[in-house]
């Protein structure tokens, strides 16, 4: 099963994203990883995964932020050499592109491509952990 | 004194009042006969036979842009479009262009003003005439072409932009004089090193013909220091024709304006009374040589005023000071002009963008900058970043098909702007006072 992120549309400027770090700190609400996404033109996405996405969506969607929640695969990998050239190998090799790819906490892999439920069996086939919300 | 028209430039106050007077009265004749002019006159009960002195000119009404747009396309033509033989087309202030149209009779006097102009300004048959300003549409480019050719130039019709081929062609052929926006001049100047050319000065020019933007007298002597020029201000508007309304003499202190072809006027804008004598205002022309599609008390929206007394060079046409700005929201880029409500035309026409948006004029060096900053509606975001990136690119490309330059355009949160700028504010130029 994937896992839920959260993508924010921010405007480049300062303390934008310190605001959202700020509204989901004082909520208690842990942010478990975080990437982002930015244009020459001033805009982009800051995506991040938390436990409780449902929450965190209500949250800033009152404070006015324009935000999305979509599917990704979330990858317990191991802390080793080879661990992520296996993973991109495999997906390579299924002709699979990748999206966009970050590190969250505790060494989770969050990947989002182009064909997620094939990679995600592919994945799971060539013993690699995928984790499910909870196991954030 | 030497004259290109030695009958026009040479005529006497009195000359030029009597001959305005006999081709006002033609013009509104003329006029009569467009649609737009005779439902005017006929609601005013302006009966043209009344108009007998220049004094009566008071009781036309003006002119605006506005006027033009909705008479657009053909409600001022005064003859039949078979006689039209060139149409220009400039910014309206909405979607809608304003419309000029050309016989053959009236190319052949502007080309005579613009080669007066040009020689009035001091060049000569044997200088070579690199046109810098964007063909087209817009009048820079056309008009200053024929009447340097007219002149007897060799005349490079290369257009603006592309600076290596600009350096390459004045090396090539010796230009000596150009025609350029005072921003691409300064622009250009600092670029020259990378052309391998050391000193703007050793390219040998003789004359920068500058209009297309207003800018400043110290940006005119930098220049012609830079390059070792005549910098000679060039006074034109599309309604008016081009290029050629008004031009520096070799006295430069102040443009003439072809009182043969055009009646001058400078009004109070809020009173639409004549200002007092050397009092600043907005300037209203009435061309009196143009058969195709006569313009009667056009209110241009530049400010300036009238130069006492005679000047050096001994023509007796009227002389204007140097264009200080505009009453209204025009804005001016890089020599082309932009009314905010194009942009905002655009933007509310596409359903992915929300009510806010602001446009910033910026300098980048010397170049003018444009930046659109709109708000989307959210519901246009699903996450990613490629369809923001498709729309941001799709309203750049429609934005440069319908303002002719580019613009960039930032996306921001919905809503935002708003509140942080209140929705008054839609224009900000950061080049305020930097010309």
């Amino acid at each position: 099963m994937p896992v839920t992120e959260l993508s924010v549309f921010i405007e480049n400027k300062h303390g934008r994203i310190a605001d959202i770090a700020n509204i989901l700190g004082e909520n208690e609400i842990s942010i478990d990883g975080f990437d982002v996404a930015h244009t020459p033109n001033g805009y982009g996405i800051f995506r991040l995964m938390v436990k409780d996405v449902m929450k965190a969506t209500k949250i800033l969607a009152e404070k006015g932020f324009t935000v999305r929640e979509k599917n990704v695969i979330a990858i317990g990998m191991e802390h080793k050499a080879k661990a992520l050239s296996n993973i991109l190998k495999t997906l390579a090799k299924e002709n699979i592109n990748i999206n966009y790819i970050y590190v969250a906490a505790n060494n989770v892999l969050s990947v989002s491509t182009s064909n997620d439920e094939k990679a995600q069996k592919l994945l799971e086939e060539q013993g690699c952990k995928t984790l499910t919300q909870e196991d954030l | 004194m030497t004259y290109y028209n030695k009958k026009a430039e040479s005529l006497s106050r009195d000359e030029i009042t009597s001959l305005q007077t006999e081709k006002l009265k033609s013009t509104l004749k003329t006029a009569y006969k467009s649609e737009f002019y005779k439902k005017r006159f006929d609601k005013n009960k302006i009966d043209v036979e009344e108009i007998k002195t220049l004094d009566d000119l008071k009781h036309i009404p003006f002119t605006t842009k506005d006027d033009l747009r909705d008479s657009y396309p053909q409600g001022m033509l005064a003859v039949p479009m078979n006689k039209v033989v060139r149409m220009h087309a400039s910014s309206g202030t909405t979607g809608k262009p304003t419309v000029i149209y050309h016989s053959k009779k009236d190319l052949d006097n502007w080309t005579d003003l613009v080669a007066r102009s040009l020689y009035m300004s001091g060049m000569r048959k044997s200088d070579v005439f690199q046109n810098m300003m964007t063909y087209g549409l817009f009048t820079g480019g056309l008009g200053l072409h024929y009447g340097a050719e007219k002149l007897g130039m060799m005349v490079i019709p290369i257009s603006s932009g592309n600076s290596r081929r600009q350096v390459q062609m004045i090396e090539d052929f010796h230009t000596t004089a150009v025609h350029i926006t005072p921003s691409y001049a300064l622009h250009l100047a600092e670029d020259l090193v990378n052309y391998g050319v050391k000193n703007p000065r050793d390219l040998g020019l003789r004359f920068a013909v500058m209009g297309g933007e207003p800018y400043s007298e110290m940006t005119a002597k930098k220049i012609e220091d830079i390059y070792g020029v005549h910098a000679c201000n060039c006074y034109g508007l599309s309604e008016m024709n081009g290029p050629g309304v008004a031009f520096d003499c070799e006295a430069k202190l102040g443009m003439h304006v072809w009182e043969d072809n055009y009646i001058v006027e400078i009004i109070n804008p809020d009173t639409l009374e004549h200002v007092k004598e050397g009092e600043e205002g907005e300037l209203v022309l009435t061309h009196i040589n143009r058969e195709a599609m006569p313009i009667l008390r056009y209110r241009t929206k530049d400010i300036t005023s009238f130069i006492k007394g005679e000047c050096s060079c001994g023509r007796k046409h009227i002389r204007i000071k140097r264009i200080i700005g505009r009453n209204d929201d025009m804005l001016i880029i890089n020599g082309v002009n932009i009314f905010p409500s194009q942009v905002e035309h655009v933007l509310m026409d596409m359903p992915e963008v929300a009510n806010n948006y602001i446009i910033i004029v910026s300098k980048d060096h010397y170049l003018d900058r444009l930046t659109v900053k709109t708000e989307v509606k959210a519901d246009i975001f699903q996450g990613d970043i490629d369809n923001l990136m498709a729309l941001q690119k799709r309203i750049e490309a429609i934005l440069k098909s319908n303002l002719l330059i580019s613009a960039r355009v930032d996306l921001v949160e919905p809503l935002s702007l708003e509140a942080s700028t209140g929705k008054a504010v839609r224009v900000i130029d950061e080049r305020k006072n930097k010309f």
